[in-house]
């Protein structure tokens, strides 16, 4: 019997029927759409005038995150295995974000993306230009030191510059 | 266990049947083969597999394999910088102040961290793994301060003046301290010479300028004769040669060389045996002491030998060490060191040593002392140095490249030799061994010097699109070797590139360097599209200085006009002369009038080439108004006597076809 992925489906699915140890392992696979019951949570509402400006980011709804945008969160914990950690990461990742909103005030033009590679965090994103280049520099060593500390790991800022309009993608 | 492998098993579980079966038909190669070493027949067709020996390699071998592979990138910034290009600095003053505003960021978060210590005792990662001590030490929180265990802790994070405070609290509360402890103590207190310093962080040294070991200005006796170290040392009661070796050490190392010397003696006198660190820190002590150089030379020997005669084996620093002392001879001792150079380099290959970068770096600093020297030392330096992977073992390796070059560039004056030790810096990750900024500028502008000396035009222009601005950004005097080899080698092409980078490097201010560009592109006429070019420059650069002039004059501050804008009449003039080259007399006009409404405020002479150009031009355009303002200016008598010439020359050519009203409608006429 050739075994292809619709037979596996069914033999998985009846192993998971039967009594015994039960594996978590539906949450790793879905194959359906997510059902969109609530489609209005994550969208901006448009203005009468067509004048609030969105990013690319802002514009795109949630149920399109992993295919026409990306996560801001870059980690592995919604792996299976992988739970024990995913409370810690996301606070982390809430902290990370609060304590850039305050260290960074009014520089970010867009959300602060945080990528985990192994022990290391990297927070990016795109900040103003300011004619003090110097406030840069300075923000990054003092935010790298801090969050290192902090964290108890490496932290490094990838930060690119952009003008207060280049990140506009539409106007709702 | 990771989702994968739990859905293997619970495949396995069920239907390991299924999965057997298509194993068994993908496995009949390797059926055969197995039959075959059963029967122990051997198929003369199947080769003999000769498994290789492993070789251990160490945890990083492959890290280190990968990053051999990484090379300079000429074409992107150094990783110190934010790759974006607003950040990315194009002058001078911006590389110091960038890599300062980060290091200062670090310093706010460190005090940050040291006020508020508790906020940073959570220890977010798996409590299982331990925090590595490098974010301890900032941190971390102390035993009591009169317990043996708070002065080891103490100790170990290096904090001096804590630890010396936390001994004598020891003593007071009458623990006894064990041997152990308090020599830690003494070597700590030895090393700081007593006192917290603030050390520099990583990127911060990239900006310092800091002074090699050799140089004199750094030998200042600052050792505290009745410091910490010294007290805890007479309150051992009988002091172990341990604890005088570190105190001769501490001595030798602020230059304290009387007392480091006569604890040594003390110590010879009794019989003990120092170790060879402690040698070597009297070699330099000990130099320190005689001035004249051959008696420098015979102390040296004379530590040699007790160091045989203490069955001790001298290390690298030890050479390095006498080399050191050389260095201090001075001029006036007519000694000839090489010989005694010579000597010490053939003893050290006999001990089996290996010369240094450092090492190379003292024998320069000792052979080429005098500036006329042309000795053939660097020539076999580099014969022994080339096509070999670097290593920085000490502070000083990194002083090699740029003395290198400067002896090169003013010694001995070879482009050959120039460029053997810039292929050796470029040779795998040699590059990493040329030091600061500061290193690195001296080393490049020497190397240009060089290059501008003795190399075509298109040779040089090559070198410097490779370096500048990213690893480079030439001095003042390096632009000024530049400009010069322009000049020589009629290098007009490269001129709209040099021009837009002296802006980007902000000498745009500098008229030391702007005149002698602008008198480049005024000194002939171009082909079109070239003076095109140059028009567009003169034309831009106009603009900026027509609008720092009014600004300033709105705001009646034109008498600060100098130390704003340094505009010189000299630069004006050219700058109209190439107006002219390019037959643009509307903005030349421009230009002149503009020279001729703050001509009180601006300094220099206009060139008189520009002058007659301009009369040729007015008297072609049979406008003798601004012919007349040019010879009524106030120039020198000669100057206008000259002018007066020429443009009687022209009165003479035109009057007749214009009528003699013109003239007197000259605002000074």
């Amino acid at each position: 019997m050739a075994i292809t992925p619709g037979t596996l489906k069914i033999l998985a699915l009846r192993q998971l029927v039967r009594p015994g140890p039960l594996y978590s392992w539906s949450q790793s696979f879905s194959t359906s759409l997510i059902h969109e019951k609530n489609i209005r949570a994550g969208q901006v509402k448009g203005t009468a005038n067509k004048n609030k400006p969105l990013t690319y980011e802002q514009s795109q709804y949630p149920h399109l995150m992993g295919v026409t945008k990306s996560w801001n969160s870059w980690n592995t914990s919604n792996l299976d295995g992988e739970m024990a950690f995913a409370p810690h990461t996301t606070a982390e990742d809430t902290f990370i974000r609060k304590f850039m909103l305050g260290a960074w005030h009014d520089l970010f033009l867009t959300e602060v993306i945080i990528k985990r590679r192994q022990n290391m965090v990297i927070v990016a994103g795109f900040v103003k230009r300011v004619p003090q280049t110097r406030m840069l520099y300075f923000l990054k060593g003092f935010t790298e030191e801090l969050l290192s500390h902090f964290l108890k790991r490496p932290v490094t800022v990838e930060i690119q510059t952009a003008g207060l309009r280049d990140l506009i993608h539409k106007y709702v | 266990m990771s989702s994968l492998a739990r859905y293997r098993q619970c495949l396995l579980n069920t239907y390991g049947r299924y999965i057997r079966l298509e194993r068994s038909l993908s496995s009949s190669a390797v059926r055969r083969q197995q039959t075959v070493a059963a029967t122990g027949e051997k198929s003369p067709d199947v080769e003999d597999v000769i498994i290789p020996k492993r070789i251990s390699r160490s945890p990083t071998a492959v890290l280190d394999a990968l990053a051999s592979t990484v090379r300079r990138d000429f074409y992107s910034p150094p990783y110190v910088y934010i790759d974006d290009p607003e950040t990315i600095p194009e002058c001078l003053v911006d590389r110091k102040a960038y890599v300062l505003a980060k290091v200062s960021g670090q310093r706010a978060a460190r005090y940050v961290m040291k006020r508020w210590p508790k906020n940073f005792d959570v220890n977010p990662i798996d409590p299982a793994l331990e925090i590595p001590d490098i974010f301890k030490a900032l941190t971390g929180p102390l035993a009591a301060a009169d317990t043996e265990e708070g002065l080891r802790e103490r100790i170990d994070l290096r904090l001096v003046t804590e630890s010396f405070v936390s001994y004598q609290k020891n003593k007071q509360a009458g623990n006894d301290l064990s041997d152990d402890v308090v020599h830690n103590l003494l070597d700590l207190l030895c090393v700081y010479n007593s006192k917290d310093e603030e050390c520099l962080l990583e990127e911060e040294r990239l900006v310092t300028k800091t002074a090699a070991s050799g140089s004199m200005d750094k030998i200042r006796n600052t050792w505290k004769d009745s410091g910490p170290a010294e007290e805890v040392f007479q309150d051992m009661k009988d002091p172990t040669l341990r604890a005088c070796c570190s105190l001769i050490k501490g001595r030798a190392k602020y230059y304290q060389v009387d007392r480091a010397y006569e604890l040594f003696r003390e110590l010879e006198e009794k019989g003990m045996k120092p170790d060879i660190q402690t040698y070597n820190a009297i070699i330099i002590a000990r130099s320190l002491m005689i001035h004249k150089a051959e008696n420098k030379a015979e102390a040296i020997k004379e530590l040699f030998q007790k160091i045989k005669g203490q069955g001790l084996s001298p290390t690298v620093e030890t050479f390095n060490n006498a080399f050191v002392t050389m260095t201090y001879c001075s001029m006036a001792d007519n000694y000839n060191a090489a010989v005694f150079v010579s000597s010490l380099l053939s003893e050290m290959y006999a001990c089996g040593l290996e010369p240094t970068l450092a090492t190379w770096y003292y024998i320069m600093r000792i052979v080429y002392r005098d500036n006329d020297c042309t000795s053939y030392a660097l020539h076999e330096i580099m014969d022994h140095l080339e096509g070999k992977d670097l290593e920085a073992h000490h502070p000083d390796d990194l002083e090699f490249f740029s003395t290198a070059m400067v002896k090169v560039c003013v010694n001995l004056k070879d482009l050959e030799l120039a460029y053997r030790i810039d292929n050796l810096l470029n040779y795998r990750n040699n590059y990493k061994l040329i030091g600061n900024h500061y290193l690195e500028g001296l080393y490049y502008n020497f190397y240009f010097k060089i290059l501008c000396t003795f190399e075509q035009i298109d040779t040089i222009m090559e070198h410097y699109e490779k370096t500048v601005p990213y690893w480079f950004v030439p001095s003042f005097n390096s632009v000024h070797d530049l400009i010069e080899a322009l000049e020589l080698n009629e290098g007009y092409q490269y001129l709209p590139k040099i021009w837009t980078d002296m802006f980007s490097f902000r000498y745009n201010k500098q008229v030391k360097i702007m005149t002698p560009l602008c008198a480049l592109l005024a000194k002939r006429k171009q082909n079109k599209s070239l003076q095109t070019q140059y028009r567009e420059l003169v034309a831009g650069y106009y603009d900026i200085v027509k609008y720092d002039v009014m600004s300033l004059e709105e705001r009646g501050d034109l008498d600060k006009l100098d130390s704003i804008r340094t505009v010189n009449a000299e630069e004006l003039g050219y700058m109209c002369q190439v107006c002219l080259n390019s037959e643009d007399p509307q903005l030349a006009r421009e230009l002149f009038s503009f020279f001729l409404n703050y001509k009180q405020k601006i300094q220099g002479q206009y060139p008189e080439k520009t002058l007659e150009s301009l009369v040729d031009q007015f008297i072609k355009e049979k406008n003798f108004q601004m012919c007349m303002c040019n010879l009524n200016d106030p120039f020198d008598a000669d100057r206008q006597e000259a002018l007066g010439l020429i443009y009687g020359l022209g009165y003479k050519s035109c009057g007749s076809y214009h009528g003699e009203d013109q003239i007197t409608d000259g605002p000074d006429a």
